[in-house]
């Protein structure tokens, strides 16, 4: 963008700037949310109806409003509500101890935000508010997602029981692992994040932003941990390996991190033949900036 | 007894206060008041940033923030409009952030460029004239939902993309249409006025008065 258009752009702007007589945001926005129409809901409106920068604030909050508008929308945003950690309980959680790490510089106290066991973010009970969206946003005689699965469901048992007679009648001698022991099948479990998580405060001490340590709980059967931070577009920032429950952020790490970024790691623990056996759901952090 | 499911927002912002001696019980509280607002806020991510991966990480920090902040709310509005206000903040800071680090140009729409050689139109007239022209050409030119793409595009600094979905237009160019389209219609008002001016100065047969600097500028 050049000079003259920059400043063309600063002028239409301020042309669109809300006048001296548009009402503060926070009136017009109560005025677009309010339930009822009282009368000094219905002026702010017809001021936005006449003002071009209160109409456009106006459909803005409106915005926030709305409903999915398809299915698709409906399930992407039911996934996005899945991923939230509600703050709240969060911080309240009891947590358990966390395993000592090698020691690092002192941290500043973390703001309000304690380290959150990610199971909590689990038990919300989304499900309810998916199924109403859900229902909402379907069309009349369309099957419902709960249909769907049931009927993906059918279909997988009945698979089953063809499976079952092909095996029996079609391939006698394919060996019998009915008596396979249970301690044979690795079952795919998932690793616990404790911290970071959040807003995350970072000191400096020799010019150098500390983190919190990176920690999760122990899973059985897991010899070593792999940790991957990454940025919001999956980029890998950095991996590490741990043989304990915690690992500190490494100096090439912190010099990659932004202040006021967002960024998410996740852990995987390793067996002795260093195979997966359990993958962590991401959890993001983002540093606040040291205080002045 | 009614439960808690019953209360109003502020009902339970009020307890949550009262209930801080007893942080479970604080926390319960504002464990379902934030719940009200989950999937709201997950709908408002997702149409501000398009990508799942992104809106997860701006809802969570939409809720740390509300969290944070939460003792600034006096009652002054509705919690739902209190929340949103912060919602619209922190999302629209962190998409502008966001593409100035990537050194993305807000705007590429060359707004306002002359369509034909000759003196632009801050050379005709002073700024403020041109920025009271400009409203009054938005005002009287532009067709409602035009103009509320410009003052999104414009003052809140979305993306057209983002603005396609917020107000869900689902037109073939979304918001690109309804800019080129404001776009060409202020052009033409302002063509109109300079012939306009260029006329009535002929006839008087004199400068236009304004104030000029050693260039011949417009100062």
């Amino acid at each position: 963008m050049t000079a003259s258009e920059f400043d063309r752009n600063q002028i239409l702007r301020q042309a669109l700037l809300p006048g001296a007589g548009c009402p503060p945001l926070a009136e017009l926005v109560d005025a677009q949310f309010a339930g009822t129409a009282t009368p000094a809901a219905e002026a702010l409106r017809a001021h936005a109806a006449a003002c071009p920068a209160c109409a456009a604030e106006f459909a803005l909050a409106g915005a926030f409003d709305a409903s999915p508008r398809s299915d698709a929308e409906a399930q992407e945003i039911a996934w996005v509500a899945g991923q939230v950690q509600l703050p709240a309980i969060a911080t309240t959680a009891p947590m358990t101890p966390m395993t000592p790490v090698a020691p690092v510089a002192p941290l500043a106290p973390l703001a309000s935000l304690a380290p959150t066991p990610p199971q909590m973010a689990r038990v919300l009970p989304m499900s309810e508010m998916r199924a109403k969206r859900s229902r909402a946003a379907r069309q009349p005689g369309e099957m419902s997602l709960w249909n769907r699965w049931a009927a993906a469901a059918l279909v997988v048992v009945g698979l089953g029981f063809a499976f079952e007679w092909a095996h029996r009648s079609l391939a006698p001698a394919l060996p019998d692992r009915s008596d396979a022991s249970i301690s044979d099948v690795v079952r795919s479990g998932e690793v616990l994040l404790d911290s970071p998580f959040g807003v995350v405060a970072a000191t400096t001490a020799a010019g150098v932003e500390q983190l919190p340590p990176f920690s999760w709980r122990a899973v059985a059967g897991a010899a070593s941990y792999r940790l991957e931070v990454r940025d919001v577009a999956g980029d890998l920032l950095w991996q590490g390996s741990s043989t304990t429950t915690a690992l500190a952020a490494p100096p090439d790490l912190l010099a990659k991190l932004e202040t006021l970024v967002t960024y998410r790691w996740n852990v995987t623990a390793l067996d002795a033949a260093a195979s997966a056996v359990a993958h962590s759901a991401p959890a993001s952090f983002r540093i606040e900036p040291p205080a002045n | 007894m009614e439960t808690i499911a019953g209360w109003s927002d502020e009902e339970i912002v009020r307890a949550a206060r009262a209930a801080q001696p007893d942080p479970d019980l604080a926390a319960r509280h504002l464990d379902v008041l934030f719940r009200r607002y989950q999937t709201r806020v997950a709908a408002w991510c997702l149409r501000i940033s398009g990508r799942r991966e992104e809106a997860a990480d701006l809802a969570q920090e939409v809720f740390v923030r509300v969290y944070e902040r939460l003792d600034t709310f006096r009652f002054e509005s509705s919690f739902a409009t209190w929340l949103y206000l912060v919602t619209r903040s922190v999302t629209i800071n962190r998409s502008i952030s966001n593409r100035r680090r990537d050194a993305d140009s807000i705007d590429d729409e060359h707004f306002l460029e002359p369509t034909a050689p000759g003196p632009s139109v801050e050379e005709q007239v002073g700024k403020e004239l041109l920025v009271q022209q400009l409203r009054t050409a938005i005002a009287g030119d532009l067709e409602p939902l035009e103009a509320r793409i410009l003052h999104l595009h414009f003052v809140d600094e979305l993306t057209l993309a983002t603005i396609d979905q917020l107000l869900g237009l689902e037109n073939k160019s979304g918001a690109r249409a309804y800019l080129v389209s404001a776009k060409r219609k202020l052009q033409r008002s302002f063509q109109t006025s300079k012939t306009t001016a260029r006329t009535a100065n002929s006839k008087a047969g004199k400068d236009s008065g304004l104030p000029r600097d050693s260039q011949g500028e417009l100062s």
